[in-house]
């Protein structure tokens, strides 16, 4: 059977960008996105009646978020086009846009790799991954102007009094750099991101 | 860089990791704006020793340049006065290495070595990361400066202001259980597929709606010329940098933590 072009040069790249279905691909799993949805919502929300099996101190414990910390990332990123549940070509709805957000957020938390989570949300790792992405960029642009900004005057203020009772007035901060390997690290780069532990990686 | 509450103020990630710490700074958003003049404002006074200042300060270790805005700890300490300085500096500058401890700790995947093939997705995430972590400090406002947070969110008419006297009532936020918060619990929560509309009604006020009115003016943005032309541009650079300076405010830091060691050494002698 001749491939088309695009299915071709995925093949001969060995792994490319993302390419989702296409003739001469797998098939997907037959997944049963609602039975994910219908998990996390029976043990972390109230579904048919029934409170969540998880209580608060474990659902801050499994993601490192407290329930107001996760609605907020959840209602921003909820209608965003990725998240949003879609219809198919075969007219069945898509995953919930909760099921990615736990997904992300258990990676996020656990570190863990992108597949781990496959059980219990039942997505594809590449599924995650993609997710991830979107939920990192969606936090970023949202937030990074608002939580990562600078003090203003009056904070500034407040912080250097606050500090004068420590004995230190005027001191706004401490600062330290730290490391973040990275394992993935491309060979032709590894020169000027090597450390001086020798592992690869960024400075935080 | 952050402060006492764990809060993250300033974020500069994405150096390459052969960098070390000075060349790291000296690449920083922070450090070019700060020795261009351009942030902070300098409004705020302070008066050590019987000398007054604007130049906030940072607390680093000795490993940092000498420069105005940076407290090292004195190199060798000879004297009492000097290594009760030195004690309560490392003391105080802790808080950032307890944050890069409780980052770790709390998100995993700045634990373990990151997997993606770009860099760009790895500043994204540590950025995310921080995010997530601000965002749960100021919900849990444990501290001083997270409770003036919610206490602007307040005025502005969201649902925070009910929360909040109980919250202070409680004390030290790590102990009482989440239960306690502004989380709303379980009522918020409408049945499965509700869950979005149910919790859109609830939950505190976040801040984004303050992001404009709170954030810090560019005084000298870098479209526009600075406001005392380049003259001011080099003032600003050679008063940042000045070692002199560094020397003065360590010495008269010293002092004025000399004069009440009792009080302020007493929290971190256990």
């Amino acid at each position: 059977m001749a491939l088309r072009p695009r299915v071709r040069a995925w093949r001969i790249g060995g792994r490319g960008r993302y390419l989702g279905s296409l003739p001469g691909r797998r098939p997907n799993k037959a997944r049963d996105f609602d039975a994910g949805l219908n998990n996390i919502q029976r043990n972390y929300f109230e579904v048919d009646g029934q409170g969540p099996v998880y209580n608060e101190q474990e659902f801050e414990k499994r993601f490192r978020a407290e329930r107001a910390v996760f609605r907020r990332v959840y209602l921003s990123v909820k209608d965003t086009p990725f998240f949003l549940r879609r219809i198919n070509a075969t007219g069945r709805p898509q995953a919930h846009p909760l099921q990615k957000v736990v997904s992300d957020l258990r990676v996020l938390a656990y570190g863990e790799a992108a597949n781990r989570a496959d059980e219990d949300v039942r997505f594809s790792r590449s599924t995650i991954h993609l997710s991830i992405q979107c939920l990192v960029r969606c936090i970023v642009s949202k937030w990074d102007s608002t939580y990562l900004r600078r003090p203003n005057d009056e904070e500034l203020k407040t912080m250097m009094d606050r500090n004068a009772e420590r004995g230190f007035p005027g001191y706004m901060g401490s600062l330290d750099c730290s490391h973040w390997a990275w394992h993935q690290c491309p060979r032709s780069m590894a020169g000027s991101y090597q450390s001086r532990k020798g592992s690869r990686g960024i400075v935080v | 860089m952050c402060d006492e509450d764990l809060w993250i103020w300033h974020l500069f990630v994405g150096a390459p990791g052969s960098l070390n710490d000075i060349n790291v700074m000296h690449q920083s958003s922070l450090y070019l704006d700060m020795t261009a003049g351009r942030w902070p404002s300098r409004n705020q006074s302070y008066t050590l020793n019987g000398t007054t200042r604007t130049l906030p300060y940072y607390l680093v270790d000795s490993f940092y340049p000498r420069y105005a805005f940076f407290m090292s700890p004195h190199p060798m300490p000879t004297t009492e006065g000097h290594k009760v300085f030195n004690r309560l500096q490392k003391a105080v500058r802790k808080d950032v290495e307890r944050l890069f401890g409780m980052l770790t700790q709390r998100f995993d995947i700045a634990l373990h070595p990151g997997r993606y093939r770009s860099g760009m997705m790895l500043i994204l995430t540590f950025k995310a990361i921080c995010i997530l972590h601000n965002m749960r400090v100021e919900s849990r406002h444990e501290g001083f400066m997270s409770r003036l947070r919610r206490a602007e969110g307040a005025n502005e008419g969201g649902g925070a202001g009910d929360a909040e006297g109980q919250d202070v009532g409680s004390g030290s936020a790590e102990g009482s259980g989440p239960d306690d918060g502004p989380v709303g619990g379980d009522s918020g929560q409408g049945g499965g597929e509700g869950f979005g509309a149910a919790a859109a009604a609830g939950g505190p006020a976040p801040a984004d709606a303050h992001a404009g009115a709170n954030a810090p003016p560019l005084l000298n943005p870098f479209d526009q010329l600075p406001a005392g032309g380049m003259a001011a541009v080099f003032d600003a650079r050679g008063e940042t940098r000045n070692a002199d300076e560094h020397a003065y405010l360590r010495a008269d830091l010293t002092a004025h933590v000399w004069s009440d060691r009792g009080d302020l050494l007493a929290p971190h002698l256990s």
